[in-house]
């Protein structure tokens, strides 16, 4: 592919993200801007040149998109809390649908002292991952047997065969009293509340958190240090609303398969990371004032003048109230973000 | 024109480079040394805000010369209004950008 070729490529693929209405209009600018590139002895990285047009093209489809560019992007500290509600929401409501894992919200159905036997040795009714797991492991044999050794502690001992001829069955009975003494079968509750397997979500998402702080400064850098009520609260009630999305949306998750599958904890963990993660870095990108979403980034300098001129990005407030530095490229002198607020006396530039 | 303008040092380098006579986005970035990715959003969002109007250039000038037709851009006058004021609050904004050819005296 030729230079021009290649030139003429790029161009077309960053016009997809503009909005048709624009989109004529706007390659022809490109292509006639790029017409004079490539004929003036400007020492311009023509490549470098055309790359620019999906910054472009981007900007031109998110304002074209969301006018007030507001109620996709969650800029109100309200309307982000509102979407994480209804997120944390909507995962809720899955969790309900869903049987397995809303046995684990609601509990079971069955008493509390109704329980099943199994042989010693038999797989049958192991608990997995905190839930029952029932297969047919009693024949009718043992069931006799553990009517005999057993009938002073059960009551209403019964057998179930699931299929017509089977050979095995499930042996359910209630529990006399609160424990059972030595005896060659087991028993579990059918009624166990997995509620506890939830409670590992919280533990989860509070060592992700540190594990974000130990690895990185993503809870240091910048502003975010100087945590005012406001944002404190702010950042707590985000901090819940994640937990509350991680913890149904993980089970959710784990329990498309039918039952609680063994990677809910996997999911739990990595959803709990993402979720700080993302949590830390909408934190920065806020106003400490009005914490209102930074917008405008406009990128600054370039990295080859690194030593002479600042390099970066830069993000303001829409109602005026500051300005961020995000470098690129951490310098002795701009390790981190930095925040300049703007006074009063700014106003003018904000008319 | 919008209620607010909100006027980054960024865009006012470019509003005083097309206040200083280079009326296209190339041009811009010739003056003040932006890259094309900011440059061209810049002045997007400058003509949004009514501070700058863009035109396209008559299509016979373009065949005479034998090249694509420009899409060239000029200030409003609230855009000469904020050029103004982004000098009294960014000095240097008139020292980085050169005065228009003829009006250095």
């Amino acid at each position: 592919m030729t230079g021009g070729a290649l030139h003429s490529a790029i161009l077309r693929r960053a016009s997809v993200l503009v909005p048709a209405s624009q989109r004529a209009d706007w390659l022809a600018e490109w292509r006639g801007e790029l017409w004079h590139v490539q004929r003036g002895a400007h020492g311009v990285n023509v490549t470098m040149f055309c790359l620019g047009a999906f910054r472009d093209a981007f900007w031109l489809w998110r304002d074209g998109s969301y006018p007030d560019g507001d109620w996709l992007f969650a800029e109100s500290p309200a309307r982000c809390l509102a979407w994480l509600a209804a997120l944390g929401a909507v995962c809720f409501a899955v969790s309900l649908l869903l049987p397995a894992a809303r046995t684990v919200l609601l509990g079971s159905l069955y008493p509390r002292d109704l329980v099943m036997l199994t042989p010693e040795g038999a797989d049958g009714a192991e608990m997995t991952n905190g839930f029952i797991a029932p297969h047919p492991s009693v024949s009718r044999e043992q069931f006799e047997s553990m009517k005999a050794y057993g009938g002073g502690e059960f009551s209403g001992l019964t057998f179930y065969v699931p299929a017509p001829h089977g050979t095995k069955g499930f042996a359910v009975g209630r529990l006399r009293h609160d424990s059972m003494g030595k005896s060659p079968f087991h028993f579990v509750r059918l009624a166990d509340r997995s509620l506890g397997l939830l409670g590992v979500v919280p533990a989860t998402f509070l060592f992700a958190c540190i594990l974000l702080r130990i690895m990185t400064t993503g809870f240091r850098a910048g502003h975010l240090g100087r945590i005012g009520p406001r944002r404190g609260l702010f950042l707590g009630a985000k901090a819940l609303l994640v937990l509350t999305i991680v913890m149904f949306g993980s089970l959710d998750l784990g329990s498309l398969g039918g039952g609680v599958s063994p990677l809910f904890l996997d999911i739990a963990f990595f959803g709990s990371l993402l979720g700080a993660r993302w949590m830390v870095a909408d934190q920065r990108r806020r106003c400490p004032v009005c914490l209102r979403l930074l917008v405008n980034p406009v990128r600054i300098g370039e990295t080859s003048r690194i030593l002479l001129e600042w390099h970066g990005t830069e993000l303001m407030c829409l109602r005026g109230h500051g300005m961020l530095y995000v470098p690129e490229w951490p310098a002795i002198w701009s390790g981190r973000q930095r925040w300049m607020g703007l006074g009063s006396s700014w106003g003018g530039l904000f008319l | 024109m919008a209620a607010e303008v909100k006027l980054s040092h960024t865009a006012a380098m470019v509003l005083k480079a097309i206040d200083a006579g280079r009326v296209y986005g190339f041009g811009v970035m010739e003056v003040t040394g932006l890259p094309s990715g900011t440059v061209y959003p810049a002045m997007r969002r400058l003509e949004r805000d009514g501070l700058i109007r863009s035109r396209w250039e008559k299509q016979s000038i373009a065949d005479k010369e034998q090249r694509p037709v420009r899409k060239y851009y000029a200030l409003t006058a609230s855009g000469r209004a904020t050029v103004e004021a982004a000098e009294k609050r960014y000095p240097l904004l008139a020292r980085l950008i050169p005065a228009p050819v003829g009006e250095e005296a």
